[in-house]
């Protein structure tokens, strides 16, 4: 047995709390250790060539690297040792900073715990033995969860590399919010114009299968195959039927909230959101139908000219396997009623969230554009736009910012003075967050050309006086308290994740935080990966984010996939657990403990029934190996006999 | 009217399921009560004798110490002499209970320095010539009927007395805040008075007011400041409609109501907006007399609300009088605007 | 004139750990939102508003908040508290700043609310309760403004608000105890 044992300074990272020259010292005496030296930067070019090199001089056999941390440079370093010509896996890598020289500051125990670490190392490495990596195949399917301009763009982009995207949206149409705006800064764009061509589009795309009114009920498997259920929901309308004519919606005596419109004004419960929906196919909602409700009606069915309303649909469940998944499931906005009672909380009219204020604004709107006032139908003159509602507010729970506030606001200020020249803006704001191309400028625009008045300070409360609100805030700028009558409200309410959210990562097995925004695998370095390979994030769904963004971040999921399935396999890890046959007593506890059914039952010739383990399954957490009895199933690279080995060491 | 008439009222009688002994408070009324408050105290005790909740005023007790003075300039004179209180208390019953706000106030914070101070502690031994005892239960007056009947029961006793009635809730201050030591109600949205308001038959409307300041007690000393925070509490429920602002403070009510008519000179308003305190109401809707409840001396009168519920201002109503039970709807379910435009009605909730 | 902030932060730092610790506050974490003065009651005749007293602390100029109006005058309504999005106890804050200018003996011109504190402490000292009708004329007296709320009499007479025999609580030694357990109480 020849190891080598090579220690990094990682320039003064680790060499600043640790004496490796003392190490490479202590190494060189351990029993089997023929080479150990240190080395400034072992990760660069010099450092894998001395690698390399002692390697191939002093024909090593086995390789110990006291560095960071086995998720930095794990693959780096079984990368180079293969490249000397040794087994990938002869390998160990000794965390000596993050565990070690980053964590304490007295030289001396530095060193001594660095010294026992690669102890523990060269004990394990001893008992490694050679591991040979598989390929499994894919499935050159993908999935795409969420209609919104994040999912439409990398349902595109995939689907154009030729592979066949799935493209699934729990609501009546795609669009999601981007379809709601008005314009969109900082150029005032028709929200509309600009994205339903990308719909239309995503709806005739010989690579894309489109399918609303549909939820993820189940999903198995793992990267490159899994198995999702799909549950598109009973709508009472047969889609390949239905002409979007509209007639159901003009007739239907129901009622219902117009979730599209944000609750301005009230829409049917058989209804098309909006004139421009992709697909153009009405949906009725059950729970505001009388026909559900009390049992009696049926105009709907009666007046359709297309014979398409069928009130016996049932949802359907279809399983199908995916080779990846791209999760775009958007945000809504953030519920602000409860937690800003001093605004309102909901019970003045006149007090609107942004999404609101945006349908009055829309030409296609309730209001056909006109800026009105919910309460008496008048044209606001003095409009009050107020920051952060839900936003950087720790007293609420919420103190992250929404990103793009400052910006809408801006615009919508601007929409204002367009839609209402004798009108005045008022926007209170805190800080003034424009950090993309062209954003500065816009927000000065609002002030310098469009006559909005900004006010620094929040606004602490809002009450109703005489037929308008009185708004109560501050301008820290001139120093003091400020009082405005508003005749309308407009709050910049944050972004919450889609509702949920967390509970579809959960099916997914992917990580959430606080606000159910799913978590990306690395903050700086894998912003579309999450912890469960292929599984991707596109879109607000991560992080609050606007369009350009979401659509950026978009394309590189899409990227990812391609690259994912481009060969059509994958390679998996051999660290997988094995089973020994032979002493294997049958009793399947290793199965029952298995998350990822990967234990199946194999009959030997003797007819005996014994575990098997399926190695593109198997995800190497070692749950079976501890549950096993007789303890015949071991996990390759952490065999029972390299952990004993390991603790013995540090015992000594 | 005899502010301090402690006599039973024969024709009110606690309520048969009522278990005296078992609701039994220490009871600390304070200088407020005991002096220009008087009705609050005479109204309070009423009121809990309606309901067969039996009151022991503390016996030899002292000012609470919430003042301007005491807290700022000797810091533990803050807790000195409303500890006195707590232990006399705590060898009298399991729970107090205290009217003003102030004192309600004042009591919680002193126990919470207590709690986290040995040096207060000894401090308060040394005075006292015994280890203090502090950790009496403390309930203000919102507390103290919300636990001793639910509005269920309060309905039925009331018989929609008060309907046609839109009152406003205040609770000022020192009720809620600071949160942390008071724990009691939502800081930002108090809404503890308002199932039993409910019960009594009559509406309470959200009032965007009800947790700003009066003014506290800067009448003596700097009157502008009451005059005009507590002119915008009594416009803003007058331009809302409320037939009158109920608290459950004295100097708030003071600052409300004895000041009203200073605030209409000041500002050449003319508010005539009654200001009742909260077990004033509650007898009320239990049938009780206006004038043993002494809503008579308040300053501003409460002729015409009183003439709405069907009552003089005299003598109790008639104990048989059946109310319609039936109450405006409440505001969650009548959310809709007059005269509104049909394409922009009144959200229901956005996204 | 610009304020040499190098300075002020450096020569403030004391007095501002010290409300730090006393208040349990941390003026650092406030990020000058406003929110707090938005709804102050007694802003109008403060000097300085809650906002700006916190930034006076973040930048060490405790003297212009020790003999601040906002100082003397402030009661304590904790709406500004209520309000922070921060969590901070603005009020909390004022307070301590209000208690180290009164141990500093920094007086101040708000001559009426010091002489009802004062008024306030001494009755209370000597009653054990508050005799509100002594409390007004020793005021009235005091501050030279006899006829100051002389409107309210009348109504307060009907109304039988007042009470001419003062209130006495028996244990006198405790009370005594009391105020001399606490040092600079008497400030009589």
């Amino acid at each position: 047995m020849r190891i080598g044992v090579f220690v990094c300074q990682c320039g003064t990272n680790i060499a600043g709390t640790v004496a490796t020259d003392k190490v490479a010292e202590a190494a060189l005496a351990m029993r089997d250790v023929l080479h150990a030296e240190t080395l400034q930067y072992t990760c660069s070019d010099p450092g894998q060539r001395a690698i390399i090199d002692a390697v191939q001089k002093k024909g090593l056999t086995r390789v110990v690297i006291a560095a960071c941390s086995p998720r930095m440079h794990e693959t780096t370093f079984r990368r180079t040792i293969g490249q000397a010509g040794m087994n990938a896996y002869m390998m160990e890598m000794v965390n000596i900073r993050e565990h070690c020289s980053w964590i304490h500051s007295d030289i001396d125990t530095a060193t001594d715990k660095a010294i026992d670490l690669v102890q523990k190392g060269v004990a394990r490495v001893r008992r490694q033995v050679p591991l040979y990596s598989t390929t499994v195949p894919v499935t050159r399917r993908v999935l795409v969860i969420g209609g919104g301009v994040a999912g439409i763009q990398a349902a595109l982009d995939i689907a154009d590399s030729g592979l066949p995207v799935t493209l699934v949206e729990r609501g009546p149409t795609i669009g999601g919010n981007m379809a709601r705006l008005d314009k969109t800064f900082p150029t005032l764009d028709c929200s509309s114009c600009i994205l339903t061509p990308r719909m239309v589009e995503a709806k005739q795309h010989e690579n894309i299968s489109l399918m609303v009114n549909t939820e993820i009920e189940l999903v198995r498997g793992y990267i490159g195959n899994f198995e999702v259920d799909i549950r598109k929901k009973a709508t009472c309308v047969i889609e390949d039927k239905c002409t979007g004519c509209m007639i159901c919606q003009e007739k239907c005596p129901g009622k219902a909230p117009d979730e599209f419109n944000a609750g301005v004004g009230q829409s049917k419960a058989i209804s098309i959101p909006f004139p421009q929906a992709v697909p153009l196919v009405a949906a009725l909602r059950k729970e505001h139908c009388r026909r559900f409700i009390k049992g009696k009606c049926g105009v709907c069915k009666k007046v359709c000219p297309a014979d398409a309303v069928d009130y016996e649909q049932e949802d359907e469940i279809t399983t199908e396997m995916f080779g990846a998944v791209v999760v775009a499931t958007g945000y809504e906005l953030y519920d602000w009623r409860e937690a800003y009672p001093d605004y309102g909380g909901g019970q003045y009219p006149d007090v609107v969230t942004s999404l609101q204020y945006e349908r009055m604004l829309s030409a296609s709107g309730p209001t056909a554009g006109h800026v009105q006032r919910p309460s008496d139908g008048a044209e606001p003159k003095q409009v009050v736009f107020v920051s952060c509602v839900g936003s950087r507010d720790e007293s609420v729970g919420r103190p992250l910012c929404c990103s793009v506030g400052c910006m809408y606001i801006a615009k919508q200020a601007i929409l204002t003075k367009e839609h209402i020249p004798d009108s005045q803006s008022y926007v209170f704001y805190i800080d003034i967050r424009a950090t993309g191309k062209g954003y500065e400028e816009f927000t000065r625009r609002a002030q310098k050309e469009f006559g909005a008045i900004y006010l620094r300070g929040r606004v602490g409360k809002i009450y109703p006086s005489n037929g308008q609100l009185v708004v109560m805030g501050t301008d820290t700028l001139s120093g003091g308290p400020v009082e405005i009558e508003a005749d309308l409200v407009v709050l910049a309410t944050g972004f919450a994740a889609a509702r949920g959210a967390g509970e579809l990562a959960r099916k997914l097995n992917i990580s959430y935080d606080q606000y159910e925004f799913l978590s990306e695998s690395h903050p700086k370095l894998r912003p579309v990966e999450t912890t469960t390979g292929g599984i991707f994030l596109a879109g607000a769904c991560q992080a609050p984010k606007d369009i350009p963004d979401s659509v950026a971040q978009a394309s590189a999921a899409a990227a990812k996939v391609i690259g994912l399935l481009s060969r059509g396999e994958i390679e998996t890890s051999p660290m997988v657990a094995a089973v020994d046959q032979l002493r294997c007593i049958g009793c399947f506890k290793c199965r029952d403990v298995c998350s990822y059914n990967a234990i199946e039952a194999l009959e030997l010739r003797d007819g005996r029934q014994v575990a098997k383990v399926i190695d593109s399954l198997c995800q190497g957490c070692g749950v079976c190996n501890v549950a096993c009895p007789p303890s015949v199933v071991s996990l390759k690279g952490y065999t029972d006999n390299q952990l004993i080995a390991e603790t013995m060491e540090l015992l000594r | 009217m005899n502010n301090r008439s402690r006599k039973d009222s024969a024709a009110i009688k606690a309520p048969a399921s009522a278990k005296p002994g078992r609701n039994a408070y220490s009871y600390f009324p304070g200088c407020s009560l005991t002096g220009s408050a008087g009705e609050y105290d005479a109204s309070f005790r009423l009121t809990s004798e309606a309901l067969g909740i039996r009151l022991d005023e503390i016996s030899d007790w002292n000012c609470c110490g919430a003042s301007p003075a005491p807290h700022h300039w000797s810091g533990n004179l803050g807790v000195l002499l409303p500890a006195r209180n707590l232990h006399i208390a705590s060898g009298e019953h399991e729970a107090m209970v205290a009217p003003c706000a102030g004192c309600y106030n004042r009591l919680k914070n002193a126990q919470h320095e207590l709690t986290g101070s040995e040096e207060l502690r000894e401090q308060a031994a040394r005075v006292l010539q015994e280890p203090v005892r502090y950790e009496i239960e403390i309930l203000n007056l919102v507390e103290l009927f919300a636990r001793e009947v639910s509005p269920e029961a309060l309905a039925e006793r009331a018989q929609g007395r008060l309907a046609g009635l839109n009152l406003a809730t205040y609770y000022g201050c020192l009720l809620t805040r600071p949160a942390k030591i008071m724990n009691f109600d939502n800081h930002r949205n108090p809404v503890s008075m308002k199932p039993l308001l409910r019960a009594t038959g009559a509406q309470s409307d959200h009032f965007p007011f009800k947790s700003e300041c009066c003014g506290s007690y800067m009448g003596l000393a700097k009157k502008e400041i009451v005059l005009r925070a507590s002119r915008r509490v009594i416009e803003v429920a007058a331009g809302l409609g409320f037939d009158a602002i109920v608290t459950a403070c004295p100097l708030c009510h003071q600052n409300l109501d004895l000041r009203q008519g200073q605030i209409n000179k000041a500002f050449g308003t003319s508010l005539d907006m009654p200001v009742l305190y909260y077990s004033q109401v509650l007898g009320l809707a239990l049938g009780l007399g206006s004038d043993d409840l002494g809503i008579d001396a308040h300053a501003i009168s409460a002729r015409k609300l009183l003439a709405k519920i069907g009552k003089g201002d005299d003598g109790p109503a008639a104990a048989t009088r059946s109310a319609p039970a039936a109450t405006r709807p409440t505001p969650e379910a009548t959310r809709s605007a007059p005269a509104a435009n049909p394409a922009s009605r009144r959200q229901v909730g956005c996204g | 004139m610009a304020i040499l902030v190098s300075s002020t932060v450096a020569d403030g730092a004391a007095v501002v750990a010290e409300i730090e610790r006393r208040s349990g506050e941390r003026v650092s974490a406030c990020y000058q939102c406003g929110r707090c003065t938005s709804t102050c009651t007694g802003s109008f005749v403060f000097d300085y508003p809650p906002h700006r007293i916190m930034r006076l602390l973040q930048l060490g100029q405790v003297d212009e908040v020790l003999n601040s109006r906002t100082a003397q005058l402030c009661f304590d309504c904790m709406t500004c508290s209520t309000r922070c999005p921060m969590n901070i106890d603005v009020a909390n804050v004022i307070e301590h700043a209000k208690m180290i200018a009164d141990e500093r003996g920094i007086e101040g011109d708000e001559k009426d609310v010091r002489l009802f504190r004062l008024a306030f402490l001494q009755n209370v000292r000597r009653h054990g309760r508050l005799h509100e009708a002594r409390l007004l004329t020793w005021i009235n007296l005091r501050s030279f403004k006899p006829f100051n709320d002389l409107e309210l009499v009348p109504l307060i007479l009907r109304k039988k608000k007042i009470h001419i025999v003062p209130p006495r609580i028996r244990n006198r030694r405790q009370l005594h105890r009391i105020f001399r357990e606490v040092n600079g109480g008497d400030k009589s």
